[in-house]
């Protein structure tokens, strides 16, 4: 059963222009003009009760936006939405109590007060009765483990530990969908990692339908196993995530530092981005040769004292996806048409 | 119906009461504020006892009971929370939108923090600037019934106060800067809203403007209740603050009104 059902949803900003100098400041005064934005362009698609979707794409995509029609926030020029059976801008209030929404570092929790008590102040705005409130409070808690700091100011909070409450807080109704607008933005590796592995318990354990956005791949591959990327506006992918994964997130980047200087380094089957006396950042594609390979070559040569391999920049795989024409069982924007 | 009515209270009150325990934090500035108000009440104290010596009055209050009256009217300007600097953030920076995804009213939200907020510096204003007046001064003679009078003029006080801000925070839906109309507000508090003198003594035209304003509801209301107490004067005071709170009221839902549409059409 479908959740959220997208068609044709459209949203057109106006923006007020104006020419350079004094005279250009006197005439918009005088005389305002305007240019049309398209932040989103007839996008449709549907999610399926308990998916675990990605809404990926570069800054400006139009992620936010849609995230924002779809919790009640902004009307849409053109198009329909449900989600939950509800038309979001319609019946903004009655949705807000069965959806949840976290929106990257907009905080809901107060900043002076340990989280628990904005969770209290929560069950009440979300009408939960004491008991209901307790026991859902205690689920959450052991679910997203904060016991060890529930009760410390949020001040105090490390980013990871701070995004944990705020998911929690994002639930303790139990929102049958909840949309997480870049949950993962500016923390580091490892709160990446736990956060990724809350919001996939999430998922699992409660049978939540999650509308993630991000602009960090990892999240989706590691996440999700359908993915929507959007750019300029417009949807240029629905697939699976494994197709996207095997097609498009083959290139991988290597961070590597010396134990001890390496000037002469060779690599036959990377790109070497930035070689210095001190470290080597080079791309591989996986698809292409193999990353045992690569790294057999790069230990012949150099000591290393530390490896990371990131994903490639979301802007590159757009790239990618633009330039590649669509294959046999690849879902396409047009496809929901 | 009356359960829904009950657990929407619920909702507000528990907001108000995590503003107020937010604002526990501050005792710092909480005391920094009360010791501005005794200095205040010092200068002031001394002005009065030279100004009106023996038997001297302004609007029927002898300099004891002017200074008593200045207490309450200050103590309810410093305890007025300055929570629509934040609206009007939220207005201008858009993140009013993320409010908007909660299950209640924006305008109760903010009356509740504000109402929180109040409620505690009110108490600590109020009681280290009574001990003081007390010491200087002398006591105040006031009967249990005009306590209650003021206290329910001090909570529309408190409503009027929160309302008159409010609506000037949500003037920045429609302009860049709205913070000359705050800085307008708090100077025209001293003359009209009555901060250091009732507006009784004042100049037919001046009193006349102060009486059509809602400042005075505002700031020396419960003070004129708990320094020189008559009914009639009881009663117009609490009507022109239901009128004002009524009047403001509906001046903020019809500009929110306004002014969330643009957020739902163009994102803040």
């Amino acid at each position: 059963m479908a959740v959220i059902e997208v068609q044709r949803l459209q949203k057109v900003f106006r923006a007020k222009t104006k020419e350079q100098g004094l005279r250009g400041s006197l005439k918009a005064l005088w005389r305002p003009t305007y240019n049309e934005i398209i932040a989103v362009k007839e996008i449709s698609f549907r999610v399926e009760t308990g998916e675990l979707l990605a809404f990926i794409g570069p800054n400006g995509a139009g992620k936010s936006t849609t995230i924002k029609m779809l919790t009640g926030i902004l009307t849409p020029t053109a198009g329909t939405a449900s989600v939950l059976g509800m038309v979001p801008w319609e019946k903004r209030r009655q949705l807000a109590y069965v959806i949840g929404s976290v929106f990257g570092q907009k905080s809901q929790l107060w900043y002076h007060l340990p989280a628990l008590d904005s969770f209290r102040l929560l069950g009440s705005i979300y009408e939960l009765e004491g008991k209901t409130y307790e026991k859902r409070l205690a689920q959450v808690v052991e679910l997203f483990e904060l016991d060890e700091f529930i009760k410390t100011p949020v001040r105090k909070l490390s980013l990871g530990q701070r995004m944990r409450c705020e998911i929690a807080a994002s639930i303790l109704h139990r929102p049958k969908v909840i949309f997480l607008d870049e949950p993962t933005i500016g923390l580091d590796v490892v709160a990446k990692l736990k956060i990724r592995e809350l919001i996939k318990r999430l998922n699992e354990e409660e049978k939540t339908t999650i509308f993630l956005t991000s602009h960090d791949a990892g999240d989706i591959e590691q996440l999700c196993r359908r993915v929507i990327v959007v750019n300029h506006g417009e949807m240029i992918l629905d697939t699976s995530t494994s197709y996207l994964k095997h097609n498009y997130l083959t290139t991988k980047i290597v961070n590597v530092r010396f134990a001890a200087p390496c000037p002469d380094l060779t690599l036959s089957q990377a790109e070497i981005i930035k070689h210095t006396e001190k470290g080597v950042k080079f791309r591989v594609d996986t698809k292409l040769v193999s990353i045992e390979n690569v790294l057999s070559e790069l230990f012949a040569q150099a000591h290393t004292a530390d490896i990371s391999v990131e994903e490639p920049p979301m802007e590159e795989i757009i790239r990618d996806i633009y330039g590649r024409p669509a294959e046999a069982g690849e879902q396409n924007a047009a496809g929901w048409n | 119906m009356q359960l829904a009515g009950t657990r929407a209270l619920h909702k507000y009150l528990r907001v108000a009461e995590v503003s107020l325990t937010n604002r526990i934090v501050y005792v710092a500035d909480h005391l920094a504020s009360s010791l501005f108000l005794i200095l205040i009440l010092f200068i002031f104290s001394q002005l009065w006892r030279t100004v009106l010596g023996e038997g001297g009055e302004i609007a029927g209050l002898d300099s004891t009971r002017m200074l008593w009256y200045m207490l309450f009217t200050e103590v309810m300007t410093l305890s007025t929370p300055n929570s629509h600097r934040m609206v009007s953030e939220e207005v201008k920076s858009g993140d009013i939108a993320y409010k908007l995804v909660r299950p209640y009213s924006y305008i109760l939200y903010y009356f509740a923090v504000h109402c929180g907020e109040f409620a505690i510096r009110c108490l600590t204003n109020l009681t280290i600037g009574a001990v003081f007046a007390y010491f200087v001064m002398g006591p105040l003679p006031v009967h249990w019934a005009q306590l209650l009078w003021a206290a329910l003029s001090t909570c529309l006080a408190a409503a009027v106060n929160f309302l008159m801000s409010f609506s000037l925070a949500l003037l920045a839906f429609w302009l860049e800067d709205n913070r000359p109309f705050f800085w307008i507000q708090n100077k025209m508090i001293f003359i009209f809203g009555g901060l250091f003198i009732p507006v009784e003594a004042y100049p037919a035209g001046l009193r006349l403007a102060s009486y059509l304003l809602p400042l005075r509801y505002g700031v020396s209301a419960p003070a004129r209740l708990l320094v020189d107490f008559n009914l009639a004067m009881a009663c117009q005071l609490l009507t022109g603050q239901i009128i004002w709170t009524a009047l403001l009221g509906l001046l903020v839902w019809a500009m929110f009104r306004k002014g969330v549409r643009r957020v739902h059409v163009n994102g803040g």
